[in-house]
């Protein structure tokens, strides 16, 4: 079991290394809070989204579409995030196309706090118990940041392929927790 | 059959390449001797830009030394691939039984022909017109590319990186850097070509922009292509799942828009255990690109399943074998638990110098192609490419598996001289074995030694810038010995130090 203490710790070492690979997090209370957080970042776009409890209660009310070539922004929520590393696990199923945090050029995911392990290799043992029980999923994308190259002058340019943009909404950060 | 046009690819009838012929994306089945090739390629000015960014790269490796938290996985890793390795069978029986039961179909091939074909035959069978693929090595060796477009399709790099050496009709230069040799003018003048506009007009040669420019042709690409064809960084036994390691998420747009993914994969890339990904992820990450880990790592178990609105319809795994179970159970085994990192390639200084792998003339550059070539292999003028090297031991230090790249380049220089045939050979053979002979015997050495402190100090200085040909180009940059420094006739010849009695 985690403590609240690894939990507050891990929250700020996540952040710390999303920001240093060109992603942005947003701590926050509860669900009410990641709503307002959600609205701001995707207002006047159009999104597309996983369809999960979360992810429905936080994308109340935003223009939606089910084409992810037409959409601004992909909001997703990921089955775990790595502390050590700023990454995001998400598994793909029949409620979470491959295509909503990949085809849009921005992506929000948003992840309560008991879903973050302390390293990557936690991430792995997660997803290897997940096989061991009969329920890999077809597809899983571990990400980290905002797409990038390197290959003209092994110059670090952000946004290729992927979303330019990433922003993690974690869920369940008191405001004490967040100084 | 749908339609071949891509978007990428539009305009490329007017670019002509500008590289030389040892950097075609076709390797003839000759080339010239290595002394040729390495002198034209040092002398391109591009490959002193080149190594300059190479060294830039390399500047921030503590030589020999690793950061204490990689260290422990590097000893976990070599572990791990060795273990591997011992059992190589067994490992790719799971991992075929594994894939087939997540719905995938496997192939194997022994050659890389029969892999090319292969892929081009379930291409063709889905009436596949555009082909999109992420970076692969192994779709090099095999020259997939090649065959797919004899069969009409096209075929689109997306790799930004392989995407450049593909419009300049080369090979990649590094394995996880292919477009390192070329300048961000470079760039420009390609995408100014293919987009009919004057490449020597002053154009806007920013990386964001150029990049952006690279992205935007390739995204209605991705949408239509038919077939979508990967290489594999680590595939998963007991699960099945194919993991490829990317920067730019190209990997997972080849995986789940076109409704066919074909996978291809050597057999040294099986891994035994899921949880293994835990430590070897991380270690390729930061042995290739200093990262902590990539921005993407792709897991793919099978095809999509029934609900699934994206994924493939098809997922086909191509295990090649091409010459590889041959170096098991040789004393080059360990050159198999290579990740492909690309690290020793960034450390070497000839491969720096050289600008890149192109020069080695093959499709694996570096110390780990100055290896694996020659023992892959028939063209007897690969040979040489063990002596592609200083010996000064980088690669070995650099290694995130611990190959011992550098005991390897000085065997296989062994082999070579073994295997060499000819008049030439012979003589060579027999003038060392005389030197070694007459050496054996102290009065012998110190007689020889004596007398070339004498012809030594005999000698003008400038004599090696008078020598005649081959040898002048031989003792460029070389200077005699100075006399003093000459062995002392009384030791004995390079025998073993002087050891402190024990105690």
């Amino acid at each position: 079991m985690t403590t609240p203490g690894e939990t507050t710790q891990m929250v700020h070492e996540f952040a710390e290394a999303l920001a240093k690979v060109g992603g942005v997090t947003h701590p926050v209370q509860d669900v009410t809070e990641a709503t307002q957080v959600v609205s701001s970042l995707c207002e006047g776009r159009r999104v597309t989204t996983h369809s999960d409890d979360l992810v429905a209660a936080v994308t109340e009310g935003l223009e939606r579409t089910d084409d992810p070539w037409a959409a601004d922004v992909g909001v997703t929520s990921a089955h775990a995030a790595v502390a050590a590393t700023g990454t995001l696990v998400l598994t793909f199923d029949e409620s979470r196309p491959r295509s909503t945090p990949l085809v849009p050029p921005s992506h929000v995911a948003v992840v309560p706090t008991d879903r973050l392990v302390p390293s990557y290799q936690h991430a792995m043992d997660l997803l290897a118990s997940l096989a061991a029980s009969g329920r890999m999923p077809s597809g899983v994308q571990c990400v980290t940041g905002p797409s990038s190259s390197g290959d003209i002058e092994m110059v670090l340019v952000r946004g290729m392929h992927g979303p330019a943009e990433v922003h993690v909404v974690l869920v369940g950060v008191s405001s004490r927790e967040r100084s | 059959m749908t339609d071949h046009s891509s978007a990428a690819l539009e305009g490329r009838e007017h670019l002509r390449p500008d590289r030389p012929d040892w950097a075609a994306s076709h390797i003839p089945a000759h080339r010239r001797p290595l002394p040729l090739v390495t002198r034209e390629a040092v002398g391109r000015p591009a490959a002193k830009a080149a190594a300059e960014r190479l060294a830039g790269r390399s500047a921030d490796w503590q030589q020999g030394r690793w950061p204490p938290e990689f260290d422990v996985l590097r000893e976990r890793a070599s572990a791990i691939r060795r273990e591997t390795l011992a059992d190589l069978d067994t490992h790719l029986q799971t991992l075929t039984a594994s894939v087939e039961r997540s719905g995938g179909v496997v192939h194997r091939a022994a050659t890389g022909e029969q892999a090319a074909d292969i892929v081009r035959r379930i291409a063709a069978e889905h009436g596949a017109g555009l082909v999109v693929k992420s970076k692969s090595m192994v779709t090099e060796e095999i020259h997939l590319n090649e065959r797919l477009e004899q069969a009409g399709m096209s075929v689109v790099e997306t790799d930004l990186g392989e995407y450049l050496v593909q419009l300049g009709d080369e090979r990649p230069a590094h394995i996880i850097a292919p477009a390192v040799h070329l300048s961000r003018e470079d760039v420009a003048g390609r995408f100014a070509r293919l987009d009919g506009r004057d490449p020597d007009q002053d154009g806007d040669d920013d990386p964001v922009t150029l990049a952006r420019f690279a992205r935007e042709r390739m995204r209605e690409d991705f949408r239509r292509a038919d077939v979508g064809v990967t290489g594999v960084n680590f595939a998963v036994a007991e699960t099945g799942t194919l993991v490829t390691v990317t920067n730019e998420g190209n990997a997972d747009l080849v995986t789940s828009q076109p409704r066919v993914h074909i996978a291809v994969m050597t057999i040294e890339k099986v891994l035994p255990r899921f949880a293994d990904l835990g430590v070897l992820v991380p270690l390729l990450t930061y042995a290739g690109m200093h990262q902590d880990v990539t921005v993407y790592q792709t897991m793919i178990t099978g095809p999509r399943r029934t609900g699934e609105r994206d994924g493939p319809d098809e997922l086909h795994l191509v295990i090649l074998d091409n010459g590889r179970s041959g170096i098991l159970g040789t004393r080059y085994e360990e050159v198999l638990c290579c990740i492909r990192c690309g690290a020793c390639q960034t450390a070497c200084p000839v491969f720096r110098t050289l600008g890149g792998g192109h020069a080695y003339a093959s499709v694996y550059g570096g110390p780990i192609g100055a290896v694996l070539t020659p023992l892959l292999s028939d063209r007897a003028e690969d040979r040489d490419l063990p002596y592609l090297s200083s010996l000064c031991g980088a690669c070995g230090d650099v290694c995130p598996v611990k190959i011992p790249l550098p005991d390897m380049l000085v065997d296989l220089r062994a082999d070579a001289v073994a295997a060499a045939t000819g008049p030439k050979a012979a003589t060579r053979r027999l003038g060392w074995r005389a030197w070694a002979t007459s050496w054996r015997s102290p009065r012998v050495y110190r007689a020889q030694v004596a007398a070339a402190r004498v012809v030594n100090r005999a000698l003008p200085d400038r004599l090696l810038a008078r020598l005649p040909g081959m040898p002048r180009a031989w003792a460029r940059g070389r200077a005699l010995p100075d006399p003093g420094a000459l062995p002392d006739p009384e030791a004995p010849p390079d025998g073993p130090p002087e050891r402190e009695a024990p105690r």
